[in-house]
């Protein structure tokens, strides 16, 4: 194994009846390892678990969290389901396109910010809902939102 | 009426530390359990409880755990928090909030049906909610709570906390499973049900996180006590989340037969200011709209059945006059198609149709028998004709909506700007 932490891959493993169960975690691992899940995380999960990459890459492929390229520094995911769009999340989005010249689902080209939209993430109390480098908050203004992608950080809930 | 039992001291203590919650009774349902009851005696304390699943279905909790083949295979638990519901986040606090009560509850379930395993099952967003987790477990089995011969007893069982990555359709119970075997979260055939070959094959009861919760207050107090709470035929409380429209959002928990329109009214503040109820979603985005005139409905399985929706998990989205029935659609249907996980045509298909004609009408392009259209595609999509439920989540608001508001889904066959005053015209304005 090159990119994941040995004695913690085994010791996930080793939780499930199943070692096949350990691909969530391990990938997690990988992410949490790297920034993102890198070919050679995707290889020692193949490796550790008795698996094709291709079989690995198939799972992987098919949940959205799991990042295939380095992350920016600040990560900004708006949530646009009904309760978060209702009270204009996709307006806070828009004028973030506005002011930075940067697509939902792009990254600044310093590396600096990222902002996606993301599906319900059970915050319809504090909508419109985010979740920043991990955390959750809301609700989102187009104040916060700037002042979030510039790494100045605001107020959780 | 506000009734706190699972919410009990949630916002006064800080009741993910371990030795908070025992101070305030904590892990003595358990102790109890495993000190003068049989895992029989438990089961029966359930089936006098009446407890019904909390995730959406209300399904038996007992009569689920009474189909369990006695075949002598390792049985196991998964706790279904995975909560991605548009409108539900009532797990989310409990998670966050009372991870111990989740845990104690899982145990009793585990000690009940000789479980060999418990697999929590959390949602790959809830970052935070795996951390107290993860911390609250590490707690218990530190204390002998969790693990080998707890408390002393002969009833051991490990507890593992488990992330998604970021999928709705793994909150559907075969899909939980696969994903659970680490396999892309494509739903099952049923028969076989969990419970006669679930994970890995073997037996499998699946709960949602609220139900289990349930399990340590009804073991402390008897399931006598808890039937007498509420409906009979649907006792004990539900945490409500509710938002929306509303003046405070958040999560109430009620006495079930709580009518709706005291929660709205009262509890959460009513509408905003000068604004009217125009419908309300009782159980997030796949259940069928409640109009005003039904506000007096009792809040429990079989009364919101009675009315045509659900409780559901009780996420409900208010919206006023500015809500465009439409606008809400075409939002319900971009999410779905945005979650199919593809497996079966009508669903994988038909959502994304649903989203199309209702993306152009939602973008002033509407054309003439769009509206027909969309009722077409809710048969083509509804009646139960995939493995999982999610193509019929997703025509169930749009069904109740084309029969409510047909009036505004006609008028956007004709273009131009929406009809109907709704939340981005209020936005751009602020």
């Amino acid at each position: 194994m090159t990119a994941l932490p040995a004695e913690e891959a085994r010791a996930i493993v080793a939780r499930y009846p199943s070692p096949r169960s350990a691909i969530l975690p391990l990938l997690w691992l990988g992410q949490r390892t790297a920034g993102h899940v890198t070919p050679e995380a995707v290889q020692d999960v193949a490796e550790l678990l008795d698996l094709r990459v291709s079989e690995v890459e198939s799972v992987l492929s098919f949940y959205t969290m799991f990042r295939r390229r380095p992350p920016a520094r600040c990560r900004l995911e708006v949530c646009r389901s009904l309760a978060c769009a209702m009270k204009g999340a996709e307006e806070i989005v828009e004028h973030v396109r506005e002011a930075t010249g940067v697509e939902p689902g792009g990254q600044s080209e310093d590396g600096q910010f990222s902002i996606a939209y993301v599906e319900c993430v059970a915050a319809c109390d504090h909508a419109p809902a985010y979740i920043f480098n991990e955390r959750m908050g809301g609700p989102l203004t187009r104040e916060a939102a700037l002042a979030l992608i510039r790494g100045e950080g605001v107020g959780r809930p | 009426m506000i009734r706190h039992i699972l919410t009990d001291g949630m916002d006064e203590f800080d009741l993910t530390r371990l030795d908070v919650y025992r101070s305030r009774g904590g892990y003595e349902a358990l102790a109890k359990a495993l000190r003068t009851m049989s895992p029989d005696d438990v089961v029966n304390e359930v089936k006098v409880s009446n407890l019904r699943g909390r995730g959406g279905a209300g399904a038996g909790t007992h009569f689920k755990w009474s189909t369990l083949p006695n075949d002598g295979r390792p049985r196991y638990l998964i706790l279904n928090g995975d909560e991605s519901e548009p409108g539900s986040f009532s797990g989310r606090m409990l998670v966050q909030k009372n991870p111990h009560l989740i845990i104690e509850g899982a145990l009793l379930a585990a000690y009940a049906c000789k479980m060999a395993r418990i697999f929590l099952y959390l949602r790959g967003e809830f970052h935070e909610g795996a951390e107290v987790m993860a911390r609250a477990v590490g707690a218990a089995r530190e204390a002998g709570l969790v693990g080998d011969r707890i408390l002393g007893s002969d009833f051991s069982v490990e507890f593992v906390v488990h992330r998604g990555a970021g999928a709705y359709i793994c909150g559907e119970e075969t899909a939980i499973m696969e994903s659970l075997e680490g396999k892309r979260g494509h739903p099952r055939t049923k028969p076989p049900f969990p419970t006669a070959a679930g994970l890995y094959g073997m037996p499998t009861v699946i709960q949602n996180v609220e139900t289990v919760a349930n399990l340590a207050p009804i073991v402390a107090n008897g399931g006598a006590w808890f039937a007498g709470i509420g409906p009979a035929k649907s006792p004990g409380t539900k945490i409500c989340s509710i938002s929306g429209r509303v003046r405070r959002p958040g999560n109430y928990e009620i006495e079930m037969g709580t009518p709706l329109r005291e929660l709205l009214e009262e509890h959460a503040g009513g509408l905003e200011p000068g604004h009217a109820l125009k419908f309300i979603l009782p159980a997030g985005a796949s259940s069928a709209l409640v109009l005003p005139s039904q506000l007096d409905t009792p809040l429990d399985f079989d009364s919101m059945t009675a009315i045509r929706s659900m409780l559901g998990s009780a996420g409900m989205l208010v919206c006023d006059d500015r809500d465009c029935a439409v606008h809400v659609a075409y939002l319900g249907a971009r999410f779905y198609h945005h979650e199919s996980c593809g497996k079966c045509t009508p669903c994988r298909e038909g959502t994304g149709w649903t989203e199309k004609v209702l993306h152009r009408m939602e973008h002033g392009e509407g054309r003439p028998g769009d509206t027909k259209r969309l009722s077409d595609l809710c048969a083509g999509i509804g009646g139960r004709k995939c493995l999982c439920l999610l193509g019929d989540f997703s025509v169930t608001y749009l069904e109740s909506a084309l029969r409510a508001f047909r009036e505004e889904f006609v008028a956007h066959e004709a273009g131009g700007p929406c009809p109907v005053a709704h939340a981005a015209l209020e936005v751009s304005a602020r």
